[in-house]
């Protein structure tokens, strides 16, 4: 019977008119990982949160190895040997990689009173990196390194400073690390948290149930602030464990496959020989009302690219892009707004939404040009009827129409921008990621809008990460890698490629 | 300070209601109409300059040259008065002027791209100095009797003039900004630069625009400011840069923009006229009444931003 390293009991936590998390009770026990799921707003972040001080709870009770644990903030609960790894990283990104690995800590390299020994530091935070089998320069500033590796250098931090603080073995929480991370990033991921089991324990919070299967010894399933589930890898599958999230049974048919059309309109898209440097080389595709044409690829392959290139944000590219038959000549985003053809970007908090915004003046922004301030002057009766009308249509679920962005939940916020679009009468979609980031509620609720915006005639290209997405939504998919396309093949339901032989071309 | 944060323009309303009630217990003479009358005297300039500011504030931005502005104007004005015989004209040429000087800032950061804060600074500068340049730092006197004055001044029926003006201009200023679009990109441009850009917003063009709109406005305070004064006097600008920026931030339009709007900065305005009238009717000293002031700033910006969603500001 392994040692119980920290224990959770009746983790209770309200805010002002919301219990986010009920009763919780949770044990990690020595050396293991403990996979933690559930959909957004579930309470994962806030369980998270109160176990590392970030939050305290209103009732309920910690042990950390038998000793009362009420950490009274992040810095503390380091101190204690519990570290949080964020999912943004909080990592300075202009200090070099030895200062951030010592962030807060740097008393323990101190020399003539005030001064740092920062060869000391370097040398210490390079053999820390190695025993990670991370082989990289110190001295070199953060931001320089690519996402992935430095949530490495953020799990090597919690490690190190465990060891500095005489702390044997840390509980490190890792916050959806494989969030921003590609295929062959998450198993270098992996094997470094196999390799640390030996001298710390996990938690592993994650969307991709995957992924949660494969690294956890033991699972939580949480769903509105309670733990619905404790199970292992062993006795549950994807599917299971969907269901336990989302409370019904996932629908063999998340993606809408059976809706998936068979026969398209004409000709709405047409690309060909784009290039950008070496981004991209010669990519053409065609797309046809209706029809949902998938570009899959790892990060680097160029796909995010084309899609700004279509939108009209890359008009240096060369190449043609014709829609509905007709060339166009100046490729900005003005223009190609103006013929039909909407973007919606990966990065919806920076790109796609303005947060501080009420929902209508967000949905009627790509409007105003054309439509509801035409003359200058608005015309606030016609958008507060279009804007209430796309709210009902999409199912955004909002109090109100002048509610703030940031307090919509990510699924409904994707839904605005994509109403943003749709209200401009756009008849090619061009979507990156439009589901990253959203619960599985949520995703179901987008497929099924842009399987009924199929229906009407739109054509969509759609450039994600999400494979299973790719595959199960897509009518036919390209594949590209170092930015050529490598890969074409129809995916019509019933006769779906398999992940991996899609895999094969991508990297 | 959580908790003491109060939404949008209750906050402001209550220091108004706090300082008029504070005032008229310590000086009779405070709740008057001849005083109330004062107060809309006294903040007329103010507004109509700070109206300018926060379209530039709702975008994000900010104009440091204000101040600079309205004393230039207010130069320029006596000058084109009493030494090439402009009359009225006078008004309209000083708003080109602000035009002109506008145009020149939000060039530089709209197509140049500089960062608004240094362009301004700069632009302060240059004007502060022609100004000086123009008149060799001696003040321009403005007789009375002019149309000039008496259009942009005066008292029709023991109602300020100046105050008429400063209504009109805040009224438009609110239809501009919720009813057209212009208002509305200025509030897109604030609230998430890049995500109007993509909708397909001419981002430059109307970064520029709101300069423009600034500079007009700054000029007409001038304009209003010297014939209350009946001079033109290098300096008497000055105070306005930073009263305009607090008027705006008080009132409850967030110095990271996107949100408020003209009417928030109206209550902002009053705080400061009614504080600034109220010290003097008490008898405070002058010098004094900076430091009062500058510590209502402080407190008021305080309690009404919202720091958690603060990030350009360190």
């Amino acid at each position: 019977m392994a040692d119980v390293h920290l224990t959770a009991r009746g983790i209770t936590k309200d805010y002002p008119g919301v219990r986010a998390l009920d009763a919780v009770d949770v044990d990690v026990f020595e050396n293991e990982v403990v996979g933690l799921i559930g959909e957004n707003g579930a309470g994962k972040s806030t369980l998270l949160n109160v176990l590392s001080g970030i939050t305290r709870a209103t009732h309920g009770e910690m042990l950390l190895r038998g000793e009362p644990f009420l950490p009274t903030g992040y810095h503390d609960s380091m101190l204690r040997g519990v570290d949080r790894v964020f999912q943004e990283q909080a990592l300075v990104p202009n200090l070099r990689v030895y200062e951030n690995v010592f962030l807060s800590h740097e008393k323990h390299f101190r020399t003539w009173g005030a001064f740092l020994d920062r060869r000391k530091m370097a040398e210490t935070a390079r053999q820390e990196l190695a025993l990670l089998g991370l082989d990289i320069d110190p001295t070199a500033v953060t931001e320089k390194f690519s996402t992935s590796t430095r949530q490495l250098i953020e799990i090597a931090r919690a490690c190190t400073i465990s060891t500095w603080l005489g702390i044997e073995r840390p509980l490190i929480l890792l916050d959806e690390p494989t969030a921003s991370l590609g295929g062959a990033e998450v198993d270098v991921l992996f094997d470094v948290v196999r390799k640390l089991k030996a001298r710390a324990s996990f938690v592993f919070v994650s969307h991709r149930l995957p992924e949660v299967l494969a690294l956890s010894d033991r699972i939580y399933v949480m769903k509105d602030g309670r733990v619905v589930a404790e199970t292992t890898p062993g006795a549950a599958s994807e599917g299971t464990l969907h269901a336990l999230m989302v409370g019904r049974e996932r629908v063999a048919d998340y993606y809408r496959e059976s809706r998936q059309r068979t026969s398209y309109g004409q000709e709405i898209l047409a690309v060909e020989g784009l290039s950008h440097g070496r981004v991209f080389t010669d990519v053409s595709l065609s797309v046809r009302e209706g029809e949902i044409v998938g570009i899959g690829g790892v990060l680097g392959s160029g796909k995010t690219e084309v899609g700004r290139a279509i939108a009209g944000i890359l008009p240096e590219a060369a190449g043609e892009i014709r829609v509905c038959g007709q060339v166009v000549t100046t490729r900005g985003i003005v223009e190609m707004m103006d013929r039909g053809v909407a973007y919606t970007p990966p990065e919806r908090h920076t790109e796609g939404v303005m947060l501080g915004e009420p929902v209508d003046w967000n949905m009627s922004l790509a409007c105003l040009r054309r439509t509801f301030g035409r003359t200058g002057w608005l015309d606030l009766g016609m958008e507060g009827k279009q804007v209430a009308d796309y709210i009902q249509r999409l199912g955004v679920k909002t109090p109100s129409r002048r509610t703030r962005m940031l307090s919509l939940s990510g699924g409904n916020q994707q839904k605005v921008v994509l109403a943003k679009w749709l209200l401009t009468s756009a008849r090619v979609l061009v979507l990156d990621n439009p589901t990253h980031g959203i619960d599985a509620g949520a995703k179901e609720e987008i497929y099924e809008l842009l399987r009924g915006l199929a229906d009407e005639g739109v054509g969509i290209v759609l450039v994600t990460d999400d494979l299973a997405e790719l595959i199960g939504l897509s009518d036919r998919i390209l594949v590209m890698r170092d930015g050529k396309i490598t890969w074409r093949g129809d995916t019509p339901y019933g006769a779906k490629p398999s992940e991996k032989s899609v895999i094969a071309s991508m990297v | 300070m959580r908790g003491i944060r109060l939404q949008g323009p209750v906050l402001a309303l209550l220091s108004l209601v706090l300082l008029i009630i504070v005032f008229s217990a310590m000086n009779h003479r405070f709740f008057s109409v001849d005083n109330l009358f004062n107060i809309l005297r006294g903040t007329s300039v103010l507004l109509v300059a700070a109206s300018g500011a926060t379209f530039i504030i709702m975008m994000g931005s900010i104009d440091l040259s204000v101040g600079a502005l309205v004393g230039g104007a207010g130069i320029v004005a006596g000058v084109l008065l009493r030494d090439y015989g402009f009359g009225a004209w006078a008004i309209p040429a000083v708003l080109v002027l602000g035009l002109i000087v506008g145009a020149f800032s939000g060039f530089l950061f709209a197509y140049v791209k500089l960062p608004s804060f240094l362009v301004t600074l700069g632009t302060l500068s240059i004007v502060v100095g022609l100004s000086d340049v123009l008149v060799g730092g001696i003040p321009v006197q403005i007789h009375r009797e002019q149309l000039y004055v008496r259009l942009l001044g005066g008292d029709i029926h023991g109602f300020p003039v100046i105050s008429l003006w400063a209504i009109l201009v805040v009224v438009i200023c609110y239809i501009v900004a919720f009813r057209t679009r212009f208002g509305r990109y200025m509030f897109a441009l604030g609230g998430g630069e890049r995500v109007a850009a993509l909708a397909g917003l001419p981002v430059r063009r109307y970064k520029l625009y709101a300069f423009l709109v600034a500079g007009a406005l700054a000029a007409f305070a001038g304009a209003l400011l010297a014939a209350r004064l009946s001079s033109g006097t290098p300096g008497m600008g000055d105070s306005y840069l930073l009263d305009s920026i607090a008027a705006v931030v008080m009132g409850g339009t967030a110095l990271s923009g996107g949100v408020g709007g003209p009417h928030r900065t109206v209550l902002g305005a009053l705080i400061i006229g009614i504080l600034s009238n109220g010290l003097n009717l008490v008898g405070v000293d002058p010098f004094w009444q900076q430091v009062v002031k500058g510590f209502v700033v402080i407190l008021a910006v305080a309690m009404s931003i919202d720091r958690k969603q603060v990030q350009i500001i360190k």
